[in-house]
């Protein structure tokens, strides 16, 4: 009976214990040994930079990241600044004949590298890396997504036409960066042949934006509401689409009268509505109060949501980041005038936009 | 009765408003003393300025230190200390010593070797001093009430010291740290004047702050010699402020103190306000304290943080750079090593045009953003993109950021950067060679000043001695030392030949106390060659010309010798530096000293006989002397004729064996963008037959293939231009063969009203245009225009527009009854178009 409740602790205290990720002491190494795993690579400023010496000692010396990490290869990779010939001689050392791979904003960081050198994703941003309990969950976010991706990737690649990019678009709404080598000339047919799938590797905004420049209101409806019919692109994409036409209508030109605020309040709303929490959203916001609302976008203390990505005070404390995350769909109040715009009679009628879903 | 009575009403009552009205300046109340001014200041700064009513006359004032004290009454204006700028020299009131009222001889280099040497010990000394840091609180916070009095103290007191006032007695001074000090306080009191400073001590730490200031030596002497020191008063009042703010203690921290003066000196210089430069101390030095900057911050001198602490548009708010929360941003979501800010404009999609369309120069462009970004300018801008602007100012703000040396900098058409990683300037997102600095010492905005300057202050402690010297000189010139003063600026240009206001200085001098001293002025002009123009060559030569031939010049009746030392100063470059730069200024100001037409030819003749020779400066002599001939008067249009011809047979003289073809060519191909841009018609087809001729392996064999319109090709005599800025002109004679039937290449870039245009030999009736791109198949999303002028100002439309045909553009005049002179071709939007390998008018000249 003791023995069995001894049997219990043991086995207790051995599934607390975190499983140890491997270490790897150079970047060749790790990209040998990490096989299907995620590299994790604490980058950090070695010889310039008192904040990674901070972030050092409380994510390395105090151990608080690779035991976590499970099964990831941990890689510690200082970055010296003007190098001495020993500290060039230390990094010759740690990277061979690899170099790191671009991308990376921001130092110290915890970058995701996958096998063949890809980044994958990192967790970069001040607040974040602060501490080592936040920094630790953005990771195993990170971390999750990673393997979660991996798997549809795989999936793809054993799948055939429309199947292939259906695994392949599942994988690339994950908020985690593809490898570049993953859409080969196979599976880029696949996505083509597979109807609208395609679309979301093909798509340059910019391109919207041109096609739309030539059209009269009617046509140019047409032509949106047909893109968002087709389906395949991401609720990003679908924001940028929105953007243009709203843009469209909005500046009117060459002949054509800007559209009422109604017809813009019920674009940029739709847009916003697509995903409130990206920078798109975002942006739909702030068009709603300064293209509809007729307001200002005023310096006001800003929601809590956004404090925390960013928010620096008038004498230079910053919490900030580059946050993609921040604004919710709360409404930013309109500064001079809250009363919502008068409908503009000059507008095009509701003729040209047949088939709107207003 | 009645009238006196109405008269003696009316004479009290006038009494009475005239005495409401003097009441305040006769009995001025406490609270009126407070508007404090500065004087001399363009933007005086203006405290607590209350209207009086008068209801606390009863009121006991609290005289405490944060009070102002009452403006003390003006000294006799015999004894104020004017504030000396630049470019004057205020001579003090005191008596004209006879044996120093002369110009000393001009020196051959053998007689500079004692002062020389003494100068380097100087330099020894002051780089061991400077460790030590000599304190001397002689004068006390009370003291500094009255400047004038402290100064004519230190300047009986120098004077007396300097004895005989010879070479070796003035630098053995020198050497004495207190001496230094002495006139380190002698120094500031000029340059602010002693208005001013009574005016610094009126605030509330005013006379705490001079005191303190003026009793260290090592603070004073980086105060006053580590670059321009322009609105030195208002400097000291932002000084005296961020002392007030921080307190004696805190401003002993070195970092902390060069913090606070160097961002005071910018904030004055800059003219920029007060409560941006108390915005952005705090933002510096709560950083550093913080651990937030790069560590090479803590080892930057001065002159270097200024470039850092006055980097521009400091006031909070949407699309500055420079406010206190974007510099936060930068600093912690782009930090990097230093190495890598050079580039970092990277994190940036390049963007002419958001998502939604709008222009990146219309408000639209980020307006809606500007609340989710926090209104941080670098935030937005990765979000969203931008172009060259938004992408050099990223990079460079997240470097200034750090604490690390950074510039914006003009290209034409153009924004790029300049970054220092270690002690060496690079350029970042740069595509020309002309740059405009946007952060300058010197008010010389180009690249060679900002090496110049890098080199300058590099050799600190030599740099240290001279700028003494020169205060030295300065000092001795207000106390009408004449003979002296000279010598003290001779030895300071001689010891740190590459100090560009000292030399300024110098030659403002000799040309106040010695103009028709040609021994002298040709001693200077040595003393540039020999020192800034063995490396620094634009500064070089514009010094020479700006300062030195003005005034040399008339005094050389030789010309050919004259002509000789103008060709002479090319001949001494190697290259063209650090940098290419314009030589045409300098042309210009030698070319302007000639008052005849034959003095002129003889002068071009020479310098197209030395220059023509030198593959670097071969094309830009050719440029400009086409510039010249355009600008020339038109009289009877001989002189042109002349020049031109001259400049023809110099380019026909080029070489042409294989090993200098390319020389020739890139020589040639800068002549004929700079015909182009002048409209020159003739001597575009003379260059480039000549380079058909010369170079034909550089042309294409075989042109494309056309289908052309009736008529004759009246383009093919006449010259192209595009709107593109081009950076490399080394193949611009191919713009001629785009009119040709062989063809050729240039870039095609049509921005809103910009394309390409032709000028034609004569007015034509036009009956189709041809133009043949690189591109295969053209989009067709946007058309081109094509615009017809007489004059080539006023411009009109024909229709139709360009039909596109694969890579090609037809235009189809016939029955349209487009006839000009001149040709455009025009396309909407803001895209890079494919290069054009020809470009065919059609058409019958007119017969007048």
């Amino acid at each position: 009976m003791i023995k069995n409740i001894f049997k219990m602790l043991a086995l207790g205290v051995l599934m607390a214990v975190p499983s140890f990720a491997a270490v790897a002491r150079t970047y060749p190494d790790a990209l040998a040994k990490t096989g299907k795993n995620p590299i994790v690579i604490f980058i950090y400023g070695a010889n310039y930079d008192k904040v990674s010496e901070k972030t050092y000692e409380a994510f390395i010396k105090k151990n608080k990241i690779a035991p976590y990490v499970r099964q990831c290869t941990f890689l510690e990779m200082p970055l010296y600044q003007m190098p001495s010939d020993r500290e060039k001689k230390d990094m010759e050392k740690r990277l061979g004949n690899k170099r790191l791979p671009g991308g990376i904003r921001c130092y110290p960081c915890l970058a995701v590298v996958d096998a063949k050198g890809n980044l994958r994703g990192a967790v970069q941003t001040p607040e974040e890396m602060k501490d080592p309990e936040v920094a630790l969950a953005s990771l195993k976010t990170l971390v999750a997504n990673f393997y979660a991706q991996e798997k549809l990737i795989e999936k793809a690649r054993k799948a055939k036409g429309e199947k292939k990019a259906e695994f392949l678009l599942a994988a690339s709404d994950i908020d985690l960066q593809m490898p570049s080598d993953v859409i080969g000339k196979e599976e880029r047919k696949s996505l083509e042949d597979a109807s609208a799938l395609g679309n979301r590797v093909e798509f340059d905004p910019l391109t919207v934006v041109e096609a739309l420049q030539t059209k009269d209101y009617s046509s140019a409806n047409s032509y949106v509401r047909n893109l968002m019919a087709q389906g395949g692109y991401s609720k990003l994409q679908r924001q940028m689409i929105m953007a243009a036409y709203a843009g469209h209508l909005r500046r009117g030109g060459e002949g054509r009268t800007p559209a009422s605020k109604e017809r813009l309040r019920a674009l940029y709303t739709e847009m916003r509505n697509i995903d409130p929490n990206s920078t798109y959203g975002a942006y739909a916001e702030g068009a709603l109060v300064i293209w509809v609302e007729g307001g200002k976008l005023t310096d006001d203390p800003i929601p809590t949501e956004i404090n925390r990505v960013g928010n620096t005070s008038d004498d230079g404390n910053s919490s900030g980041s580059s946050g993609n995350t921040a604004m919710g769909s709360t409404t930013i109040p309109a500064a001079d005038d809250d009363t919502p715009g008068a409908v503009d009679d000059d507008a095009p009628s509701d003729a040209d936009f047949e088939g709107d879903d207003f | 009765m009645t009238v006196r009575l109405i008269k003696l009403l009316t004479a009290s009552f006038l009494f009475f408003c005239l005495g409401i009205a003097l009441f305040p300046s006769l009995f001025p109340t406490k609270v009126e003393k407070k508007v404090t001014k500065v004087q001399n200041v363009d933007t005086p700064i203006v405290r607590d300025t209350k209207v009086d009513d008068w209801s606390h006359d009863d009121e006991i004032v609290d005289d405490d230190d944060s009070a102002w004290e009452e403006e003390p009454e003006d000294t006799t204006p015999e004894r104020r200390i004017g504030r000396q700028d630049d470019e004057t020299f205020d001579e003090d009131d005191v008596p004209l010593d006879a044996r120093q009222n002369v110009v000393p001889e001009a020196r051959v280099q053998a007689q500079f070797t004692s002062a020389l040497g003494e100068m380097r010990r100087l330099t020894d000394k002051l780089e061991k001093q400077e460790a030590e840091n000599f304190t001397n609180d002689e004068f006390k916070a009370d003291d500094w009430a009255d400047p004038e009095k402290i100064y004519f103290t230190l300047a009986d007191r120098i004077i007396s010291k300097l004895g005989k006032l010879d070479d070796a007695t003035i630098l053995k001074f020198m050497q004495e740290p207190g001496n230094r000090l002495d006139l380190a306080r002698v120094t500031l009191i000029r340059k602010a004047g002693s208005q001013a400073i009574r005016s610094v001590t009126t605030r509330p730490k005013g006379k705490e702050l001079m005191a303190y200031l003026c009793s260290d030596l090592n603070w004073m002497t980086n105060m006053l010699h580590s670059g321009p020191t322009k609105n030195m008063e208002q400097a000291l009042c932002y000084l005296e402020t961020l002392y007030g703010k921080v307190g004696a203690e805190e401003l002993k921290v070195p970092v902390t103190r060069r913090i606070a003066t160097t961002t005071a000196m910018e904030f004055a210089r800059e003219g920029w306000s007060e409560n941006d430069m108390i915005n952005r101390f705090n933002y510096y030095n709560n950083s550093w304290k913080e651990g937030k900057l790069n560590s090479y911050f803590d080892q930057l001198q001065y002159w270097e943080t200024r470039f850092v602490t006055g980097c521009k548009q400091p006031s909070d708010g949407a699309g500055n750079w420079g406010s206190p929360r974007n510099l936060a941003w930068h600093r912690d979501n782009v930090r990097l090593p230093m190495e890598q800010y050079l580039g970092a404009e990277g994190q940036l999609a390049y963007r002419l045009r958001n998502v939604a369309g709008d222009s990146v120069f219309s408000a639209e462009y980020l307006a809606p953003i500007w609340k989710y970004v926090n209104f941080t300018t670098g935030w937005a801008y990765r979000e969203i993109g931008g172009v060259c602007g938004a992408l050099s100012h990223y990079a460079t703000f997240s470097a200034l950021a750090a604490g690390l040396p950074a510039a914006t900098m003009g290209e034409p058409g153009h924004c790029a950067y300049a970054m220092r990683i270690g002690n060496t300037w690079h350029r970042g997102n740069s595509i020309y060679w002309q740059h405009s600095l946007h952060k300058t010492f010197w008010g010389e905005p180009e690249w060679g000043y900002l090496h110049l300057t890098q080199r300058l202050y590099e050799e600190r402690f030599k740099t240290c001695a001279a700028d003494q010297l020169v205060a030295m000189a300065d000092f001795l010139t207000a106390r009408r030392k004449m003979k002296a003063a000279f010598s003290c600026y001779e030895i300071a240009v001689k010891a740190q030949p590459n100090n560009w206001p000292a030399l300024k200085r110098y030659a403002a001098y000799l040309k106040l106390k010695a103009p028709n001293d040609l021994e002298k002025w040709m001693t200077l002009h040595d003393t540039v060659m020999d020192g800034m123009g063995k490396e620094h060559y634009h500064a070089a030569a514009t010094m020479q010309a700006r300062y030195v031939y003005p005034n040399l010049a008339p005094l050389i009746k030789d010309r050919a010798k004259l002509n000789k030392m103008y060709s002479g100063l090319f001949n001494h470059f190697k290259d063209w530096g650090a940098n290419r730069w314009d030589i045409a200024p300098i042309l210009d100001a030698q070319i302007s000293t000639c008052a005849t037409d034959s003095e002129k030819k003889a002068y071009l003749r020479e310098v197209l006989r030395v220059l023509m020779r030198r593959p670097d400066y071969s094309g830009a002599v050719l440029t400009w002397g086409l510039g010249y001939i355009s600008r020339l008067p038109e009289g009877d249009g001989k002189i042109q004729e002349e020049f031109t011809n001259m400049l023809v047979q110099a380019m026909s003289r080029t070489g042409a064996s294989s090993k200098q073809l390319d020389e020739t060519w890139a020589t040639l191909g800068e002549a004929i963008h700079a015909a182009a841009k002048n409209k020159e018609r003739r001597t575009f087809q003379a260059i480039g037959k000549l380079a058909y001729r010369k170079c034909k392996k550089k042309f294409n064999k075989k042109g494309p293939r056309i289908k052309g319109f009736p008529g004759r090709v009246v383009s093919a005599t006449g010259w192209i231009d595009t709107a593109t800025t081009i950076g490399d002109m080394s193949n611009c004679c191919l713009h001629w063969g785009v009119l040709q039937r062989y063809g050729g290449n240039m870039p095609g870039k049509f921005e809103g009203k910009a394309g390409l245009t032709v000028g034609m030999e004569k007015k034509s009736d036009l009956t189709g245009v041809v133009c043949i791109t690189h591109e295969k198949a053209l989009k067709k999303d946007r058309p081109f225009y094509l615009e017809v002028s007489d004059d080539g100002q006023n411009w009109y439309r024909v229709r139709p527009n360009g039909e596109i045909k694969g890579g090609e553009i037809r235009f189809n005049l016939k029955g349209s009854g487009a006839a000009g002179k001149f040709v455009r071709m025009l396309r909407e939007g803001d895209k890079y178009e494919p290069g054009i390998a020809g470009f065919y008018v059609y058409g019958r000249p007119q017969k007048n």
